[in-house]
């Protein structure tokens, strides 16, 4: 995607990046995004971002993975190389199950996981740092450029009223 | 509910404490004990290299198992293993789903546990073939061999499937966990170890959009996890359950096997958080004695659920009217293999019940003397079920002894050097306890008015 | 180069090596060799037999390659194929040739398989009168002794010293060992020394050659029958070995015989005795007093635990009484022994049933027999028991009947008697030269008969055998004969039939036919092979055509049945001699697979676990329970044995069914210069043995033991010996057969939850009749030459790794004291809900169409879990690399069956390979398949008939009918695995079970 900075702000505490995210999201701007060390509850709330979108992703690979366990121990046990083993049924459903089932949580867990990458943009190899106590015990909270409100001193004042423990101008993020 | 919940970590950490006591492991130079134990360790290990490399090389008749008895050692230490591997997941995906939040500090070792125990569990139904060098024909892969596929009634097969989902699903599991971690070291490091963890991190950016994905996948993976791990230990119960052996073809196996797979593998998870303690002591105020405590609870708890299980069986085998089924149950408790049969009582039903006293789960000293008995009891049970069951049949003539060879004793020993030195690696390049999972239940710069949401 | 190899027609178009292609000159040789290769190459006086060793050394490099490529290798000479079978020698097809396997007394017709020149496995010769298709374990193995690494490739020297113990061995050529006997044969004083020497032809040559050498030949066996013989003489007037005819008897009274383990033709025995087996004709009533549990002791229906010293008085009483109910004089001189004898009677257990069972004898007079004569038997009374006996059958009526002295056992010819006098002459030093044939006297004859050192006092020894054995070491020279299946052999065992041996393969090595050596010695312009034939073409009828005719029977002469009743006996008294009773009395028996010792190198017998101990690899001395107890002995104890004067160290096996009184003793064993499997196995019981004037002491002698505190594990190949109360061997009696078939049965309901398949076409299956199977085991040594059987030795065997396919299952019923015994053949019983196949993982074993289950050994992963899954472990797994067979050994591996590799599971397989080669046959003929042509190696050999093979479809077929006869039961019928083989109630003519209480009625699944 095309690189956009914009204005961070970083703070010390859970509270008050969760105050900033709610006032920002009420000052009206759309492009922003908070960035913290750990998942911070009500987040999604403050930034005002709806529910994930993977669950979907999985139940159909899961489907997907119990679909095909069925059609396959039942192609290469009855159709493909039908022989008489131990006497029972050619297709024995029974004791295909558990490959089934094996199988249907794979595709499910792979499938998540590979949509996990697609939606957070990973793997990337240079991500941009501005201070890298972000992933350890600071909080941050970026408006970009794109968004139609945008102006950087208005969104610095408003950051430094707010508390803000410093505030940069980043190109990417 | 929160205000009579005591602390789950002790000391008043900050955030940023945690960070750097976690991270202090991994980017401090190792210490003494550790450097002795990876030396021991690893020496077992390449023994244990050694040995199988024999066993391939001559042939499987080097080892104990014989006619009447087919599977010895091999199969016996690779049930152990397995179960073994059960506790992490477990720890992780379902007291994640129950909300147990104590669940957090150890985790993630706890899941590194059951990586590395499946991964040592997974060598032996390797070597314990003829032919190891074809293992790879119990995979369903197109081939020119005409049509050739495998067997999917077999129980074996069913193997394959369980256990390398359950590998794939549990490292990605634990690896994705890892990620946030991998990233705050990533920020803390210089030169190569940067570049090193900047790749493995994925270039984690911790934005809400991207905790809010992380987090429903987390869950997702969790829920996905939980079935899989009691299919898994289900699954293995089969190859014996399946099976028409008097002492196997039992329909009790699969919760039985599970119930067991959760108890040694608490017990492991107890032996190893211990060492944890003694090796790192600030990790005491993260791993502490209440989540010893809890730990030893459920041991007891799923200790009896196995003694259940021994008597229930004795009961089942009473009542069919099989006199078949009672033999083999009799000549368990009374037969030549007695003592693996008591041993296996004593340290899984009897020694385990000291826990009903307080006191006793919160000495460390004693938990670990205990969490030592039932991995010895456990081993123990795989040993009376495959073979005192398969030592003595249906037709009397068939009946015959099984004794241990060195090679059965080298293989059992090197698998324990192994695991070690993966998890004593592993201790010193991985954040061994979710930096970004312990810091949400700190409770610090946090007001009362969301607190009640931790409850 | 190109032309003279096109010149050869039977060079192939393409090639197979570079040596071919090059036409390199030692290929070339070597394929002409093959192609001029014949059993009689050798015959064709160019080129000299001296290249028949050459010609082996190249057929043992490239048998297994030739075999594969264009190879049309045929006679020159013929020799007559079989007469079922295909004239020439087509690739890939077996030929069979008609022999005779001479072990001892027990002389069987046989037919050899060869492929491509090789010979592979031998079977019976179903036109042999008495033993039919039958043929005993060592008759199968005597193959393996034909590759037998440790034979000698060629003449040797020996430079012996005063007392001939050195093994100084040096070789030497024909030229100069054959100057030495001309010497020899000049200086005059030539004696030879052989076994009983069942070729007339052959003994025609030996009388001719020591009459030239002013000596004698004298016959004698170490398992002596000359006393039965001089016992004959007495009784009925002629000097011969009869010949029972069990079919004929209605009830019969062994005591210490053993007329179908080790006895005088027990395989015919074996045969006849199974006839009057079947519940469903005229069963008949065995009754077995013995010293030694032997296999006749586990088939009869009563038996009593005796020593050696109470034969003669039961002997004794069961004459008087019968005397008295057939109201004959009881013999005067023998009253008075008799009367000697009271207290011993009565003292008896079994004193009461013994004036039943005369009553039981007089009832079926002239349909009775009463026999004795195994080692066990050869007390110092020996001649008393015989004497009483013989003329109890004579009272009886049974000469000519159940006796036969038509068609009598001629092949028994050696005596005491004959040794002893050549020991004296030896002495006397009118011995100047020695041969030895056929006969290893330094290793059987004990110390105390002299024989060593008088052997000192003899100038030049000559040894015929084919290795540096005891007697070897103590020859000048050891002149190897041909093996039995490289020479030509007229054998006359039952007189009036006459069998022959054709050499099957080119000999392998640098060997001479020691009657060509005689001939050749003597300057006559014969060989022996056109000696062989000119003597016995005149016996069969003197045409070409009747030759022919004869090589392709293999039997000529009809066992015609003139009766002669023998003349009542004039009543000499009994020679006898009674000592103090000792506390333990020494019984030295024969075992069914090691017998005298000869063929003791061959290491499926070594691993051939005795039928009744179920031990193999070993000696053992066997005690009762009681005596174990007693003397806090266990398994595998070593004791110090003592008796003779003589002390030896050896293991006990504590034997159910003995008498608290008797210890017991296999011979055969201990070897020293045996070869690298049979040397220092076990001890040599021989040396126990006292060789007395006319006779040999076996059993009898004053002996006592020491416990030693030493340690043997036995090799045992079955962990337990009772049925724990299961249903495995259906027990029942005749009565209750007769008002239920399905006596002794519990049956069970099985059903199935899903369709079954079905089987159109053939459905293979099998039956067997534990009422006939008499446990000898020459099944498991069929199996074992038929299906490339590895041996794994004694170490493995410990850990139960032993891998034959095919098993007998041996179990006691009853007290220890005297238990009954049953036996159950088991093989790999074919389920059509087979359990292996549902847990393979790979697919590696899985069901035909034909209804049998197939393992495919390359798909084989090793997982073991079938094994662990088959409920009657017949399943074998490869732990190390068996396969690795070295030169000449290999030749014996039959090429229509795969060699296992390392890690992979096998079992028995139906002789697939022999369905399939019948099947092909069948359709090349476009004909229907006939029930019975296609038998396996097990059903073929048995010669108690007791296992049969065929399709289930067919319901015509024998199979079907044994296994739809209310007597069949499956074996673990409540797993509903539907097994393929069935097995026939085992049906005892008593009145009561001993192993009762193991037969109520199960309790209820």
């Amino acid at each position: 995607m095309a690189k956009v900075g914009g204005v961070m702000g970083i703070w010390l505490t859970e509270d008050s990046i969760l105050a900033v995210a709610e006032k920002v999201k009420n000052a009206g701007y759309h492009k922003f995004d908070a960035i913290t060390p750990y998942p911070v509850h009500g987040m999604e709330d403050a930034c005002g971002l709806e529910r994930s979108w993977i669950p979907w992703v999985t139940f159909f690979a899961g489907l997907t993975g119990c679909l095909f366990g069925l059609w396959f121990t039942w192609w290469t046990s009855a159709v493909n190389w039908p022989i008489n083993v131990g006497g029972k049924p050619m297709w024995s459903l029974p004791a295909f199950v558990p490959v089934i089932f094996e199988l249907t949580i794979l595709f499910a867990a792979l499938a998540s996981v590979g949509a996990l990458f697609a939606a957070c943009g990973l793997p990337r190899v240079d991500p941009p740092v501005v201070d890298p106590d972000l992933t350890s015990h600071k909080f941050g909270l970026i408006i970009y450029e794109s968004d139609s409100k945008y102006n950087s001193n208005d969104i610095e004042a408003m950051f430094k009223q707010s508390g803000a423990d410093a505030v940069h101008k980043v190109s990417e993020y | 509910m929160e205000t009579y919940r005591k602390p789950l970590i002790v000391g008043n950490k900050t955030l940023k404490d945690v960070t750097d006591d976690i991270a202090s492991l991994v980017e401090t130079p190792p210490g003494l004990g550790w450097l002795t134990m990876i030396l021991g360790s690893s020496s077992v290990f390449l023994f244990y290299i050694i040995v199988i490399g024999i066993i391939v090389g001559t042939g499987m008749g080097l080892m104990g198992v014989s006619h009447p008895v087919g599977w010895g050692t091999d199969i016996v230490t690779f049930v152990f293993w397995v179960g073994i591997g059960h506790a992490g997941t477990l720890i992780s995906a379902v007291l994640y789903l129950f909300r147990q939040k104590w669940r957090t500090s150890i985790a993630r070792s706890a899941e590194a546990m059951t990586v590395f125990a499946v991964a040592t569990a997974g060598i032996f139904p390797i070597i314990h073939t003829g032919r190891p060098w074809l293992a790879f024909w119990l995979f369903p892969y197109p081939n020119q061999r005409g049509p050739l596929w495998v067997n999917f009634r077999s129980p074996l097969v069913w193997d394959v499937f369980a256990i390398s989902t359950y590998a794939t699903v549990s490292v990605t599991f634990w690896y994705v966990g890892m990620v946030p971690d991998l990233a705050t070291l990533r920020d803390r490091a210089k030169g190569l170890r940067r570049l090193i963890y900047g790749v493995f991190s994925l270039g984690w950016r911790g934005r809400a959009r991207d905790w809010g994905h992380y987090e429903m996948v987390y869950l997702l993976l969790a829920g996905l996890s939980t079935p899989l791990v009691l299919s898994v230990h289900s699954i293995v119960s089969f190859d014996f359950a399946v099976a028409q052996l008097p002492g196997w073809h039992t329909t009790i196996f699969p919760p039985y096997f599970v119930a067991g797979a959760i108890f040694s593998g608490f017990a492991m998870v107890v032996t190893l958080m211990t060492l944890v303690r003694i090796a790192v002591p600030e990790f005491k105020k993260y791993i502490t004695i209440d989540h010893m405590e809890l730990m030893n609870k459920v041991i007891m708890t799923t200790g009896m659920i196995v003694g259940y299980a021994y008597g229930s069986e004795f009961f089942i085998a009473w009542y069919s009217g099989s006199k078949y089924e009672v033999y083999a149950f009799v000549n368990r408790a009374i037969g030549p293999y007695w003592w693996a049969y008591w041993t296996m009582i004593t340290c899984n039903v009897v020694i385990p019940q000291i826990f009903w006293f307080r006191w006793a789960r919160r000495s460390i000293p004693t938990m670990f003397v205990v969490s030592i008995f039932v991995n010895i009891g456990m081993w123990f049970e795989r040993y009376v079920i495959t073979v005192t069951s398969l030592h003595r049949d249906f037709l009397p003539a068939n009946w015959g002894m099984f004794d241990m060879t060195f090679y059965d004793f080298g293989v059992l020993i090197g698998s324990f050097g192994m695991f070690f030195t993966l998890f004593l690696l592993y201790i010193r390049a991985i954040p061994a306890i979710a930096i970004a999972e312990i810091k949400p239940v700190l409770g610090f710069g946090k007001g009362d008015h969301n607190g009640g949401h931790h409850g | 180069m190109q032309t003279d190899v096109n010149e050869n027609s039977s060079t192939p178009k393409y090639w197979l090596s570079l040596e071919q292609w090059r036409n390199d000159e030692g290929f070339k040789e070597l394929a002409q060799r093959e192609f001029l290769s014949s059993p009689l190459a050798e015959d064709n006086k160019t080129p000299a037999g001296g290249w028949a060793r050459r010609e082996f050394l190249q057929l043992m490099g490239a048998s297994l390659a030739l075999s594969t490529f264009g190879c049309v290798r045929r006679p020159v000479e013929k020799i007559v194929p079989y007469a079922k079978r295909p004239k020439e020698i087509i690739p890939g097809l077996p030929n069979y040739y008609a022999s005779t396997f001479v072990d001892g007394y027990d002389v069987v017709g046989t037919v050899v398989r060869t492929r491509e020149g090789r010979p592979i496995k031998i079977e019976g010769n179903e036109f042999y009168p008495g033993s039919g298709e039958g043929l005993s374990a060592r008759g199968q193995a005597q193959i393996l002794s034909l590759y037998d690494p440790d034979r000698l490739t060629g003449p040797v020297q020996n430079l012996v010293n005063a007392k001939r113990t050195n093994k100084d061995t040096v070789s030497t050529n024909w030229v100069k060992a054959e100057s030495a006997l001309k010497a020899a044969l000049g200086e005059g004083g030539v004696y030879v020394l052989s076994s009983s020497n069942p070729s007339p032809t052959s003994r025609s040559i030996i009388e001719k050659f020591v009459a030239q050498g002013k000596g004698k030949y004298f016959e004698f066996d170490i398992l002596d029958r000359s006393t039965f013989i001089n016992s004959q003489g007495r009784v009925t007037g002629t000097e011969i070995m009869p010949s029972f005819d069990l079919s004929a008897a209605d009830v019969i009274v062994g005591i210490d015989a053993d007329y179908l383990g080790t006895g005088v033709a027990s395989t015919a025995h074996q045969r006849a005795f199974a006839l009057r087996r079947d519940p469903g004709g005229s069963m008949n009533h065995v009754i077995q007093f013995e010293s030694m549990m032997t296999l006749t002791g586990t088939n009869a229906d009563e038996r009593y635990a005796i020593k050696p010293s109470e034969q003669l008085a039961i002997a004794l009483k069961l004459a008087e009484s019968i005397c008295i109910q057939m109201g004959v004089s009881f013999p005067f001189a023998w009253r008075e022994i008799y009367g000697s004898f009271n207290d011993t009677i009565k003292g008896f257990p079994f004193a009461k049933k013994l004036n039943s069972i005369a009553e039981k004898l007089v009832k079926a007079k002239g349909k009775s027999l009463v026999i004795t004569g195994a080692e066990a038997s050869m007390t110092q009374n020996q001649s008393a028991v015989y004497d009483v006996v013989n003329f109890i059958n004579g009272v009886l009526g049974n000469d000519g009947k159940t006796v036969k002295y038509s068609n009598s056992v001629s092949s028994v010819r050696g005596s005491v008697a004959s040794l002893n006098e050549l020991i004296s002459l030896m002495n006397q030093e009118l011995v100047k030269t020695l041969i030895i044939h056929n006969s290893n006297p330094l290793y059987t004859l004990p110390e105390a008969s002299g024989f060593r050192s008088a052997l000192a006092k003899v100038k030049t020894v000559f040894y015929t055998g084919d290795r540096v054995n005891e007697t070897g070491i103590g020859s000048n020279y050891i002149i190897p004969d041909h093996h039995p299946l490289e020479k030509w052999m007229d054998v006359e065992n039952i007189s009036g039939v006459l069998s022959l041996s054709q050499p099957t393969i080119q000999p392998l090595y640098d060997t001479k036919a020691f009657e060509d050596i005689l001939l050749q010695t003597l300057g006559s312009t014969q060989t022996w092979n056109q000696t062989v034939k000119a003597s016995t073409l005149a016996k069969v009828g003197g045409s070409e055509k009747s030759w022919v005719q004869f090589l392709q029977k293999g039997v000529y002469g009809t066992v015609e049945n003139s009766p002669k009743s023998g003349r009542s006996y004039n009543g000499s008294p009994l020679k006898i001699r009674l000592d103090e009773a000792a506390d333990f009395e020494l019984v030295l028996y024969t075992t069914v697979g090691i017998k005298d010792g000869t063929l003791a190198n061959v290491s499926w017998l070594q691993e051939f676990p005795d039928p009744i101990t179920k031990i193999c690899w070993d000696n053992y001395l066997c005690i009762s329970p009681k005596t174990a107890l007693d003397s806090g002995l266990n398994e595998g104890d070593v004791v110090a044995l003592t008796s003779n004067g003589i002390t030896l160290d050896v293991p006990v096996h504590i034997q159910p069914g003995l008498n608290d009184r008797v210890l017991a003793l296999a011979l055969g064993y201990g070897q020293k210069a045996a070869g690298k499997v049979a040397n220092d196995i076990g001890v040599n019981a021989y040396q126990f043995a006292a060789i007395e004037k006319d006779q040999i002491i076996y059993s009898g002698m004053n002996a006592k033991f020491k416990k030693t505190g030493q340690q043997i594990a036995l090799a045992n190949v079955q962990g337990h010996h009772s049925m724990e109360g299961r249903q495995i061997v259906v027990e029942a009696t005749l009565k209750d057969i007769l008002e239920d078939p399905q006596a002794g049965q519990h049956k069970h309901k099985v059903f199935s939850l899903w369709s079954e398949h079905k089987y159109l076409g053939h459905k293979w299956g099998m039956a067997v009749d534990l009422s006939k199977c008499n446990g000898c085991g020459a099944c498991m040594i069929a199996c074992q030459a038929e299906n490339n059987i590895p041996v794994v030795g004694k170490r493995h065997v410990l850990n139960g790794r032993e891998m034959s396919w095919i098993r007998i299952d041996r179990y006691y019923t009853g007290t220890p004291e005297n238990p009954d015994v049953v036996y159950q053949p088991l093989m790999c019983m074919h389920c059509d809900n087979a359990p292996c196949e549902t847990v393979c993982p790979v697919l590696a074993t899985v069901h035909s169409d034909e209804g049998t289950n197939d393992m495919v050994y390359n798909r084989c992963v090793g997982t073991r879990y079938c094994a662990n899954n088959c409920p009657y472990k017949v399943r074998r797994f490869n732990w190390f690399n068996y396969s690795k067979v070295s030169n000449p050994l290999k030749m014996v591996l039959n090429p229509e069956v795969t060699v296992r590799s390392r890690g992979v599971m096998e079992k028995c397989t139906f002789c697939v390979q022999r369905v399939k080669a019948k099947k092909t046959e069948v359709k090349l003929a476009d004909r229907k398949l006939q029930d019975q042509e296609i038998k396996t190696a097990c059903q073929q050999t048995c010669a108690a008939e007791a296992l049969v093979f065929g399709d289930l479809n067919d319901p015509s077929s024998e199979v079907s009918k044994m296994q739809r006869s209310l007597r069949s039961y499956s074996l673990l019928e409540e797993l509903a695995v539907m097994p393929a083989v069935k097995y026939m109630s085992k049906v005892r003519n008593v009145s009561q079970l001993k192993g009762a209480d193991n037969h109520k009625k199960g309790g209820h699944h």
